[in-house]
């Protein structure tokens, strides 16, 4: 099991042209992948998880603002000589784009992104960063890394029936293959996915798809160029209870077959929990806690960040539910990210907070903590 | 394909329709016109027979030359037609790749002076811009015929097509119309959920925007644009001495020709809507959803 993917202090400002000040997405976010395991990112809406993956892809776009950190991502054998080159164009230093065998597909981003409160210059400056890293990406996106979203219906092109769509990216990473061994192709994918009479879903438009089925059309599409790691956006919403797990048990099916590893985002921490060999608790835009599975769910005894205790318990187990248990709220909402983080995020939500450690709490934020070997919490709780 | 019949008969119907009102509301008023003048006061019998005229084809002789109205009108139609689509060709030619690239660079950056160009193109007259370019075509280079050579056997007309087209290409008000709408909506196309979905798969944006963000707006607004330059080639007709449509209707308006003057305005319809009805059926083949 070797290392495929790690994140390391990832910063993600959006810069909000009308009050002249950053707005914090992401901050402080880092973990590692390894191949052939699944990471569960978990956490309410707004707290990060999507444009953790977004600038994970290069796909941040729509904002000026800063990013800043570091991506070691290990690509394929014979795309790795195409990125090391337009890694390395125009760097003096030989080996800092590199560690082992992983790239930093974030190199060169401090050459780029400036503070400066200028609203222009920080246009300008993102916009070169980006076309750089277009450049390092072209060869990522799609070969290395596939990416599904959370609205399957909205991310299929409502122009080209699905057969097309499905058709036209295999073409492009086959590239000799004729248009008869692609349809094979196709229907053999659309087959994997467990989508009854592919024939039929092929001449199919996006718009006459049912969630469940553009969800697993995504999917196929975003398997075509056998990737070594899919990013799997909130791949269940809209689908009921009983689809919820099927398909994450297709998923899990997808990985064995396919050689996958997977970074499955979702807010509901059981259904991650299925299938995560590790899990990341993310909130407000940090990482509150970051484990093995078995760490991370051990509901009674253990550390555990009061955040992630309260997500297990929002959603019942079987037993609560013939327990007859109450549901539990959270309660309150996410901070507002405009200001600045002086404390802990979760100090106004957390029942822990109280007395002395609560004076702890107000003063700073907590830095990310190691409880046990791969296990680490950001909870004053828990230092020792 | 029921739908697409339904649209089919639809639009054939509407135009028939107005062929009707455009001819008979022309018949009214030649008959309301002051003067006295050889096709005046005729009754509802002869507008029968002339609509019959009109949709076997055979409309019959002009009033004032005598001769027959086919051989006057469809070289001029053909003339017009040829400025009108030449016009549109490059009219797009011009407009696409700058709304393109301002959709992808904003107004901030290097677009802008082609966008302030087509807006500049689109303010001047066309009129006026013809008179500029006869004067400095013929002042300083004198390469390129400035009239066409009308009824002589001395010249290439294929070369005396290039200074009217190019006029009305740049002049017609298309231009920064067509620039405007492709860079909101090619900008707006590149943000949706299914082009950032096609990037992340490595498709590139241009490709998976294609359809909605240029090929939709442009063919809605190319052909809702026919009308306009029909109107458009009058002036540069008349500017160029160009043999078209928009000059043969001057003429006969000045010399009362009512026969000629109706199937003119009959065409015209004909171009207009059958226009209309091509625009309906290409946006059928490019929208899925009502297939």
């Amino acid at each position: 099991m070797s290392l495929l993917a790690e994140l390391n202090d990832l910063k993600v400002y959006f810069y909000d042209q009308r009050d002249k000040r950053f707005i914090r997405a992401v901050e402080n976010v880092g973990f590692s992948i390894n191949e052939g395991t699944v990471l569960g990112v978990v956490g309410e809406s707004g707290c990060g998880k999507t444009v953790t993956a977004l600038s994970m892809m290069g796909l941040l776009e729509s904002e000026p603002g800063i990013i800043d950190g570091q991506f070691f991502f290990k690509p394929s054998e014979e795309d790795a000589e195409l990125i090391k080159q337009s890694l390395s164009r125009g760097v003096r230093k030989q080996n800092d784009y590199k560690k082992d065998t992983l790239f930093n597909l974030f190199f060169g981003l401090d050459r780029y992104v400036s503070f400066e409160e200028n609203p222009f210059t920080i246009i300008k400056d993102s916009e070169k960063w980006l076309r750089r890293n277009n450049r390092i990406m072209e060869h990522i996106r799609g070969k290395n890394i596939s990416m599904i979203f959370q609205n399957p219906e909205q991310s299929l092109n409502p122009f080209i029936p699905v057969g097309g769509q499905l058709t036209r990216t295999i073409k492009r990473f086959n590239r000799e293959a004729n248009s008869y061994e692609i349809k094979e192709k196709a229907i053999k994918l659309l087959r994997s996915v467990r989508l009854y009479r592919p024939e039929i879903v092929m001449s199919m438009y996006a718009g006459s798809l049912s969630i469940g089925m553009a969800q697993r059309v995504t999917i196929a599409i975003a398997l075509c160029s056998h990737p070594r790691l899919l990013i799997a956006d909130e791949p269940t919403t809209g689908l009921d209870t009983t689809n919820i797990y099927k398909m994450i048990e297709l998923l899990e099916v997808l990985m064995t077959e396919m050689n996958l590893t997977l970074m499955l985002i979702s807010h509901n921490i059981r259904i991650v929990s299925t299938i995560a060999s590790n899990i990341l608790v993310m909130y407000a835009g940090t990482v509150v806690e970051i484990g093995s599975k078995n760490y991370v769910m051990k509901t009674k005894k253990g550390p555990k960040h009061p955040y992630t205790e309260a997500l297990v318990s929002s959603v019942p187990s079987d037993s609560d539910i013939k327990r007859g248990k109450k549901l539990r709220v959270i309660p309150g909402t996410v901070p507002n990210n405009k200001r600045k983080m002086d404390c802990c995020p979760f100090l106004e939500r957390c029942p822990y907070a109280e007395g002395k450690i609560r004076q702890k709490c107000e003063s700073a934020c907590p830095e990310l903590a190691r409880v046990a070997s791969q296990h680490y919490i950001r909870c004053y709780l828990f230092y020792s | 394909m029921t739908r697409f019949l339904k649209l089919f008969i639809k639009e054939l119907l509407s135009m028939f329709l107005l062929i009707i009102g455009v001819t008979a509301l022309l018949f009214l008023l030649f008959n309301l016109m002051p003067g006295s003048f050889p096709g005046k006061g005729l009754g509802g019998a002869e507008y029968l027979k002339l609509l019959r005229r009109l949709f076997t084809f055979q409309f019959g002789t002009s009033i004032v030359s005598g001769r027959d109205i086919n051989t006057i009108v469809f070289p001029a139609f053909r003339n017009t037609l040829i400025l009108t689509i030449g016009s549109i060709f490059l009219s797009i030619l011009i407009s696409v790749p700058i709304g393109i690239f301002s959709a992808y660079r904003g107004f901030e950056s290097y677009s802008w002076p082609f966008v302030i160009f087509s807006y500049i193109m689109s303010s001047i007259p066309v009129f006026y811009l013809g008179y500029l370019v006869i004067y400095a075509v013929s002042r300083y280079t004198g390469y390129l015929p400035i009239y066409y050579p009308y009824g002589s056997e001395r010249g290439n007309p294929l070369i005396s097509y290039v200074l009217p087209v190019l006029v009305l290409g740049f002049g017609n008000e298309s231009i920064s119309e067509i620039v405007r709408l492709i860079a909101n909506e090619l900008k707006r196309v590149m943000n949706t959920d299914y082009v950032v979905a096609s990037k992340a798969r490595g498709e590139s944006v241009l490709r998976s925007s294609i359809n909605e963000g240029i090929l939709i707006p442009l063919i809605s607004i190319i052909f809702s644009k026919i009308p306009f330059l029909i109107g458009g080639a009058v002036i540069v007709e008349h500017v160029f001495n160009w043999p078209g449509m928009g000059r043969l209707a001057f003429q006969s308006t000045l010399n009362r020709d009512l026969p000629v003057l109706i199937v003119i305005a009959f065409l015209a319809v004909l171009c207009v809507r059958s226009g209309m009805l091509l625009k309906e059926l290409i946006l059928y083949y490019f929208r899925p959803g009502e297939k």
